[in-house]
């Protein structure tokens, strides 16, 4: 069964380059970063904005959000999470593009998760999402594996287990181990810009 | 708890915990040892930020992935796997050009890769003609080894699109992605074809979908003789030729 979520994952593109360096390089101006942060965390922007926005508006404001991380890209801060900023632009101009269009029809239950404090708290959680995609890039594969087969695919250890053909207390010893290191590298980011 | 307890009391399963999957009774057994015992209490602590943020993420997920899934079903077309082009930095999206700050100059050191020269050439291609050639392959199925911006030729100002192609194997596939080009007439559709410009040789590609969106392959071979697109307004009247109304065109 394929995880759920395998579709916006993060993970192979990132695994050359850490979102650290990403952020950095393009905060330093270097427009290949910009291309890598496009490849890496494009699919993900672009479902979060597929969420809100018509299909035929969505590739439009995509590009804007990647201008404006370039255009901004001063304000970086490469110590602190890339996805939780890059996320807010995608917020800000996913607000811009429903109030510059005359939509026949706008889903209300839209517009109430995109603005305001629930549309922060969305935004917020599709960046934490990726960057704890970006965090289990960097778990050696069979962690990375034996987590997200029991997260994304809802297996339980034993079934992990049965499916890896690995004795059932490995496969606790490969999550919890793999877990603590999650935990250290999401609290390590820091706060968000 | 001393030394000697840590060392020979048995820590619970946390991961399980989390997880659901112990029993009643080992649930809370675990809940009265974490009471008792710092140690463990601050080895679940470490454990809860990675599956608060993993149970969130999946949540997320399941929520985007259902978007994207109830698009396929009522589009006329699924999804893309693939990201449009980056736009060009120094032209871009229509918005882009409206925003003076976006035709910044952009600093040339920090070029450390050939995708740095290709973006440079970019810049200057897309000013003189827009041509884009950027090799960006991922080592991993189609590999992209061109992309350009279809520019307007007859087509009404603000209609811009991109063409992509991509390499797998002897295979060549474009992605067509065009926007704001105004609904045919009835009777009409548009159709997007390979283009030699020297010898005006043309080759048909496929109808153009009403998404303003094509997906179309052809041998590596084929393609080899052609370096251009074209989008051209036809007529639904039977005659497979090109009607000479091009409304956009990219140079490859």
């Amino acid at each position: 069964m394929d995880a759920p979520f395998d579709r916006f994952a993060l993970a192979t593109v990132i695994e050359a380059a850490t979102r650290d360096s990403i952020a950095g390089r393009i905060a330093v101006d270097d427009e290949g970063a910009l291309e890598e942060a496009y490849r890496a965390y494009g699919p993900a922007v672009r479902a979060y904005l597929r969420h809100f926005l018509p299909r035929e508006e969505v590739d439009d404001v995509l590009q804007i959000v990647f201008l404006e991380v370039w255009r901004s890209r001063s304000r970086i801060d490469p110590t602190r999470p890339f996805e939780a900023w890059l996320f807010g632009i995608a917020r800000k101009r996913a607000i811009d593009q429903l109030r510059r269009s005359s939509h026949e029809v706008v889903s209300v239950d839209a517009v109430r998760e995109l603005v305001g404090p629930d549309g922060e708290d969305f935004a917020d959680r599709v960046a934490w999402s990726a960057e704890l995609r970006t965090g289990l890039s960097k778990l050696p594969a069979e962690q990375k594996e034996a987590i997200e087969l029991s997260y994304f695919s809802g297996l339980t250890q034993a079934e992990i287990a049965d499916r890896l053909g690995s004795p059932i207390g490995t496969i606790k010893a490969r999550m919890a181990r793999g877990m603590h290191r999650l935990t250290d590298l999401l609290v390590a980011e820091g706060e968000p810009i | 708890m001393t030394e000697r307890d840590e060392d020979e009391h048995e820590t619970p399963d946390f991961v399980g915990l989390l997880a659901g999957e112990l029993s009643r009774n080992q649930t809370v057994a675990a809940a009265r040892h974490l009471e008792g015992c710092a140690v463990c209490a601050h080895k679940l602590a470490d454990l809860v930020v990675a599956h608060a943020a993993l149970r969130s993420s999946s949540r997320v997920g399941r929520l985007l992935d259902e978007d994207v899934e109830m698009a396929t079903v009522h589009d006329d077309e699924p999804v893309s796997e693939f990201l449009p082009p980056l736009a060009p930095l120094h032209s871009s999206t229509p918005e882009a050009r409206q925003d003076p700050k976006a035709d910044e100059p952009v600093a040339a050191t920090h070029r450390r890769r050939a995708g740095m020269l290709a973006a440079a050439a970019i810049l200057v291609l897309v000013i003189a003609g827009s041509v884009i050639a950027v090799s960006v392959g991922s080592g991993r199925g189609p590999t992209p080894v061109a992309s350009a911006a279809l520019q307007p030729i007859e087509a009404p100002t603000g209609a811009w699109g991109s063409v992509s192609v991509f390499a797998d194997g002897t295979t060549r596939s474009l992605t067509v992605e065009t926007h704001r080009l105004p609904e045919p007439a009835p009777q009409r559709f548009y159709e997007v074809w390979l283009l030699d410009p020297a010898t005006r040789k043309m080759l048909p590609m496929g109808v153009l979908s009403p998404s303003g969106r094509g997906n179309y392959s052809v041998s590596a071979g084929i393609m080899a003789g052609y370096s251009a697109v074209d989008v051209s307004l036809q007529a639904n009247d039977g005659d497979p030729a090109h009607s000479e109304t091009s409304v956009l065109r990219a140079q490859l």
